[in-house]
C-alpha cells in the first residue's frame, strides 16, 4: 500500500505540483484522500532531482517576498495545502457532472475540509511561505479551454487536450480551433461548485497569504497574521508587495482591522507590530513615489482615517524619542517627504483620528519599553 | 479706355479673351512691348536666369513694331497657356521695361496688375487696319510689323562678358580647346606627354571673301579631366583658346554669355557646335567633324621624328637634380603634421587621453612602421610630440625649419609627385615617403581597441520569475473514488 502511495507522490509531485511553482502545465491527477497525508508528510520523490527541483521552485517564488530563506517541503501544513488545493482544483471539472461520477463530490469535499483541518498555524518563517507560495500559485493560475469547431459538429474541451482524432486533417474537415483561458480563482469561486468558504479556509491559514489578500472580505488581525507581521523580514516583504501590486483599499481594510484589535483589549505587542506594519506600509509607499507609483491621497472615513492618522502619530513617536517611531530612520530627503506626507494625513484624517492614532501609539510603547517588539512573537 | 474685368464676368468687348480657372482675364497669347531691343535682351536675359527659356521658345516670335509715326518698338509674343506663367513674365517684364499685353490675334489688352487683379476688358474696339492694336490704360496703340528677329541670331550676337571670380564654376569634367594650325601640333604633344584624356579634330571654315587665301583652320580639341594647371596655361597661351562646354555651344573659359544658355538649349542641336569667343567671335561647327583620340595622332608624328634622330645618332644633354632638405630661416607657416616615432609610441598615447574633444576629433592619425603620422588642417600645435612638418605644397610636407632645394614652386612639386595620387608625400633626409589618403583616419578610431560589451541579462522590475501555471485535468472517470476506502477518509 505505501509503494502505491509513493507512487502518486512520485506522480503528483512531478506533475502536478512541480510544474505549478514553475508556471508550466500542471496535470491534475486522481483526488487525494487525507489518509495520504501522513506519507505525503514525509515522502520525497523517489526521484532525487525532482525533489531539488521542488526546492528550487519553492526558494525562487518565496524569493518573491523574502530572499535566501531555507525552505523544507514536505511538512505537515505544507502538504495539506498543497492536497487540499489539488482536490478544490479537481473538484472545478464539469465532466464530473455526470452519472455515477457527481456522486463522489461531497465525499471529496469532507476530504477537503479533515485536509484543511490538518493544517496547523506556520511554525517558521519558511512554513509561512510554503503555504502561500502553493495556495498564491494555484488561485493564480488558469484553465485552458478549448473549442474545435470541424465543418459539421463543435466540441469543446475544458482543461483538456483535444484528442488527435477530433483535430486530424484540419484543412480537409475545415477544423478550427479556439484557445481561451479561466483563472482559477473565478472558478473556484463559482457558487455552484461551493468551494468559498473552503478557499477561505485554506487563505485564513496562510498568514501571508491573508495579509496580501486583505481586501477580499473583511480583514482581521489573526494571530498568526501578527506573528507572520513580527518577522521584520516577512513584514518588510509583504508590505513591499501590498505597496507593488496596489494599496487601493488597504486603508480601510487595515485601518477597520486595527480598530478591532484595540477594541479587544489586545496586549500591546501585538498592538505595536500591527502599528509597525501600517507605518511601514505608508513610509514605503511614500518612498515607492519615486518610481512612478501614485498612492491614494484623499482618504476615506471612519477606518481609514485611523490608518491615515498612524503616520502622523508615528513622526511625532519618533520626535518625541519613542520606541516605535525609532523604526523610521531615513535619509533626511526621505524624512523631509515623509513628513509632508504625515501633515498631509494629519490634516485629511482630522484631529480626533490622529488623537486615536496617538493612545495607540502610546498603548504600543508600553511594550517596548520592556522589550522590543522587533523580537518577534516567539518566532 | 479699359475698365476693370469683374469676378464672374463673362462677356467682354476684348476678343478672344476668357477668364481662365482663377478668373483672371486671358487671351490665347501674352505679349511683352519693349521701347527697344536692349530692354528685350534684358529681359532675356532675367528669364533665363530665373526660368527655363526651353518653354517658352516653341511659341516665342520677337516682333519689329513701328507706329504710323515711324516710332520702332519690339513686340515679344508667346502662348500665353496660363495666369501663372503670364505672372511671371510680367514680374520680370516690369522690372526690364516691358509692358505685358494679352489677347488672341490682332487685338491685346492689357495683363492685370495690381490695381484690377483680374485684368482688363477695353470700353471700346478700335478700328484699325493694323497689324497689331495694343490697348493701354494710358494709351491705344496700333503697330505695323516691319520684321521679325531670330531669337538665335540675337543670342550669336551677344558679346560674352568676362565672369567675376565668385561666378566661376566648379571645374567642368570635359573642355573644349581650339588651337590655330601653328600651335596645333604642339598642343597635341604636350596633351599626350602630360597623359591628358582628350580628342582632336581639324576644323575647316570655307573663306569669308575672294580675298582670303584659303578658310580658317583650326584644331579642335576636346579634354577630360584636364589638370587645372594645363587649363591655365592653355588659357595664358596666344592663339589657344578654352571653352566650357554646355549642350551643343560653349563659352570660353573665364567668360560668360549674357543668357542662360543652359535654360535656352532647344537653339543649339547636338550635331554641331557654337564656340563663344570673348571677344565677341562665335565659330559655329556644323557639323561636327570626325575627332581621333590624341593618343593616335602623336604616335604617328613621333615614330617620324624618332626614326631621324635615330639615325643622327644625336642625344639630348640632361641634367638630372635630386631635390634637397636645407635649413631656412623663414617663419614656420602651416604647421600642420607632426611625425611621432615609435619609441614615443608610450607618450603619445598618454598625451591623447589628455587631448581635449575638439583636438581629438580634428586629428587624423597614420600608423606606420617606424612612427605614426598625425594631421590637424587647423594647425597641429595641440600635440605638442614628434617632429612637426609645414604644408610646402598641396598634401606635401615637409619638417618645420627646412625648404626644399632647388625652390621650386608648389605646382612643380605636385608635378613632380604626380605618382603619390591622392597621398600624402612627407620628405625626410632618405626622401618623399608617400602615405596613402586611405591610410589616414580619426585618431579615435585608430587608438581605441574595439569594445567588446558582455551582455547582462536584464529585464523589467517586476517581470520576475516565470508565469502563472496551467491548470489540466486528469482523464475522466467513470468513477473518481474507485479504489479508496474507508481508511482512506481519515487523516
Amino acid at each position: 500500500m505505501s509503494e502505491e502511495k509513493q507512487r502518486t507522490f512520485d506522480r503528483w509531485a512531478e506533475g502536478f505540483l512541480l510544474p505549478l511553482l514553475t508556471g508550466e502545465t500542471a496535470q491534475l491527477q486522481r483526488f487525494l484522500p487525507p489518509g495520504y497525508l501522513s506519507h505525503f508528510s514525509f515522502a520525497t520523490p523517489t526521484e532525487s532531482t525532482v525533489h531539488q527541483d521542488l526546492l528550487e521552485a519553492f526558494t525562487r517564488r518565496a524569493g518573491e517576498i523574502v530572499r535566501n530563506t531555507p525552505l523544507t517541503f514536505p511538512e505537515v501544513g505544507a502538504a495539506a495545502t498543497a492536497m487540499a488545493l489539488h482536490n478544490l482544483a479537481a473538484l472545478t471539472d464539469p465532466l464530473l457532472d455526470r452519472a455515477f461520477a457527481r456522486g463522489s463530490r461531497p465525499r471529496v469535499l469532507e476530504w477537503i475540509d479533515s485536509l484543511i483541518a490538518a493544517i496547523d498555524v506556520p511554525r517558521t518563517r519558511g512554513e509561512a511561505l510554503t503555504r502561500h507560495v502553493l495556495i498564491a500559485q494555484t488561485l493564480g493560475g488558469a484553465r485552458k479551454d478549448t473549442v474545435v469547431k470541424n465543418w459539421a459538429y463543435t466540441y469543446r474541451f475544458f482543461g483538456r487536450r483535444p484528442p488527435a482524432n477530433v483535430v486530424a486533417l484540419p484543412r480537409l474537415r475545415f477544423v478550427r480551433q479556439e484557445h481561451s483561458e479561466r483563472p482559477m480563482r473565478d472558478l473556484l469561486e463559482e457558487h455552484a461548485l461551493d468551494l468559498e468558504d473552503r478557499i477561505a479556509a485554506l487563505v485564513a491559514r496562510s498568514p501571508i497569504t491573508h495579509l496580501l489578500e486583505h481586501t477580499s472580505g473583511t480583514f482581521r488581525f489573526g494571530a498568526a497574521d501578527l506573528a507572520v507581521l513580527s518577522d521584520e523580514a516577512l513584514r518588510y516583504g509583504i508590505v513591499q508587495q501590498i505597496v507593488r501590486s496596489s494599496t487601493a483599499g488597504s486603508a480601510a481594510a487595515f485601518g477597520d482591522a486595527l480598530r478591532e484589535l484595540a477594541r479587544d483589549g489586545t496586549p500591546p505587542e501585538f498592538l505595536a507590530v500591527a502599528i509597525a506594519f501600517i507605518g511601514e506600509l505608508q513610509v514605503l509607499e511614500v518612498l515607492d513615489e519615486r518610481r512612478g507609483n501614485k498612492p491614494l491621497d484623499v482618504p476615506g472615513v471612519g477606518n481609514e482615517e485611523l490608518f491615515a492618522a498612524m503616520l502622523p502619530a508615528l513622526i511625532e513617536d519618533a520626535d518625541a524619542g519613542g520606541a516605535l517611531g525609532a523604526r523610521i530612520a531615513l535619509h533626511a530627503r526621505d524624512m523631509m517627504a515623509l513628513r509632508a506626507r504625515a501633515s498631509l494625513r494629519a490634516t485629511q484624517a482630522g484631529e480626533d483620528a490622529v488623537e486615536a492614532a496617538r493612545q495607540l501609539c502610546k498603548r504600543a510603547s508600553d511594550l517596548s519599553a520592556k522589550a522590543d517588539g522587533s523580537e518577534g512573537l516567539g518566532w | 479706355m479699359l475698365e476693370r474685368a469683374a469676378l464672374h464676368q463673362t462677356r467682354f468687348r476684348t476678343p478672344g479673351v476668357t477668364p481662365d480657372a482663377r478668373g483672371v482675364l486671358l487671351g490665347q497669347k501674352g505679349a511683352v512691348l519693349f521701347p527697344s531691343l536692349d530692354r528685350l535682351i534684358a529681359f532675356l536675359r532675367a528669364y533665363s536666369s530665373e526660368g527655363s527659356l526651353d518653354d517658352l521658345l516653341p511659341s516665342l516670335t520677337i516682333g519689329k513694331m513701328v507706329t504710323s509715326l515711324k516710332t520702332r518698338e519690339v513686340l515679344l509674343s508667346f502662348a500665353a497657356e496660363s495666369s501663372y506663367r503670364m505672372d511671371r513674365i510680367a514680374g520680370i517684364a516690369k522690372i526690364a521695361g516691358g509692358m505685358v499685353f494679352t489677347g488672341t490675334s490682332r487685338h491685346f489688352v492689357k495683363y492685370r496688375d495690381s490695381a484690377s487683379p483680374l485684368g482688363y476688358d477695353v470700353l471700346e474696339l478700335q478700328e484699325s487696319v493694323d497689324d497689331v492694336v495694343l490697348y493701354h490704360d494710358a494709351f491705344v496703340q496700333g503697330y505695323q510689323q516691319e520684321g521679325t528677329v531670330d531669337l538665335r541670331q540675337l543670342v550669336l550676337k551677344l558679346t560674352p562678358q568676362r565672369a567675376r571670380p565668385d561666378e566661376m564654376r566648379s571645374p567642368s569634367p570635359r573642355y573644349w580647346l581650339t588651337a590655330e594650325t601653328g600651335v596645333g601640333h604642339a598642343i597635341l604633344n604636350y596633351i599626350f606627354r602630360w597623359r591628358v584624356s582628350a580628342r582632336a579634330a581639324l576644323v575647316e571654315w570655307a573663306p569669308e571673301s575672294a580675298f582670303d587665301d584659303q578658310g580658317k583652320r583650326l584644331h579642335l580639341f576636346e579634354i577630360a579631366d584636364p589638370p587645372e594647371r594645363i587649363l591655365e596655361l592653355f588659357d595664358a597661351l596666344p592663339g589657344v583658346h578654352v571653352y566650357e562646354p554646355g549642350p551643343g555651344y560653349a563659352v570660353e573659359y573665364g567668360f560668360r554669355h549674357p543668357i542662360e544658355l543652359e535654360s535656352a538649349s532647344a537653339l543649339f542641336d547636338d550635331a554641331s557646335l557654337v564656340l563663344f569667343r570673348g571677344v565677341g567671335n562665335v565659330l559655329t561647327v556644323n557639323p561636327l567633324p570626325p575627332f581621333a583620340p590624341v593618343r593616335s595622332l602623336v604616335r604617328t608624328d613621333l615614330g617620324q621624328g624618332r626614326s631621324g634622330d635615330v639615325g643622327t645618332g644625336t642625344e639630348a644633354p640632361a641634367i638630372a637634380l635630386d631635390l634637397r632638405l636645407a635649413p631656412t630661416r623663414e617663419p614656420w607657416r602651416r604647421v600642420t603634421a607632426t611625425f611621432v616615432p615609435l619609441e614615443h609610441q608610450a607618450w603619445l598615447a598618454r598625451l591623447l587621453y589628455g587631448l581635449p574633444p575638439r583636438t581629438l576629433a580634428s586629428v587624423s592619425m597614420a600608423s606606420a612602421s617606424d612612427g605614426f603620422y598625425l594631421l590637424d588642417e587647423g594647425g597641429i600645435e595641440g600635440v605638442p610630440l614628434g617632429t612637426f612638418h609645414t604644408e610646402v605644397g598641396e598634401r606635401i610636407y615637409v619638417p618645420a625649419g627646412m625648404t626644399l632645394v632647388p625652390a621650386v614652386s608648389p605646382r612643380v612639386l605636385d608635378d613632380l609627385l604626380r605618382e603619390r595620387g591622392n597621398g600624402f608625400a612627407f620628405f625626410d633626409d632618405e626622401g618623399p615617403r608617400v602615405i596613402a589618403a586611405d591610410a589616414f583616419g580619426p585618431v579615435s578610431r585608430r587608438v581605441l581597441r574595439q569594445l567588446a560589451p558582455s551582455s547582462v541579462s536584464a529585464s523589467a522590475l517586476g517581470d520576475d520569475g516565470p508565469g502563472l501555471p496551467l491548470l489540466r485535468y486528469d482523464k475522466p472517470r467513470r468513477l473518481p473514488l474507485w479504489g479508496f476506502g474507508d481508511e482512506d477518509d481519515a487523516t
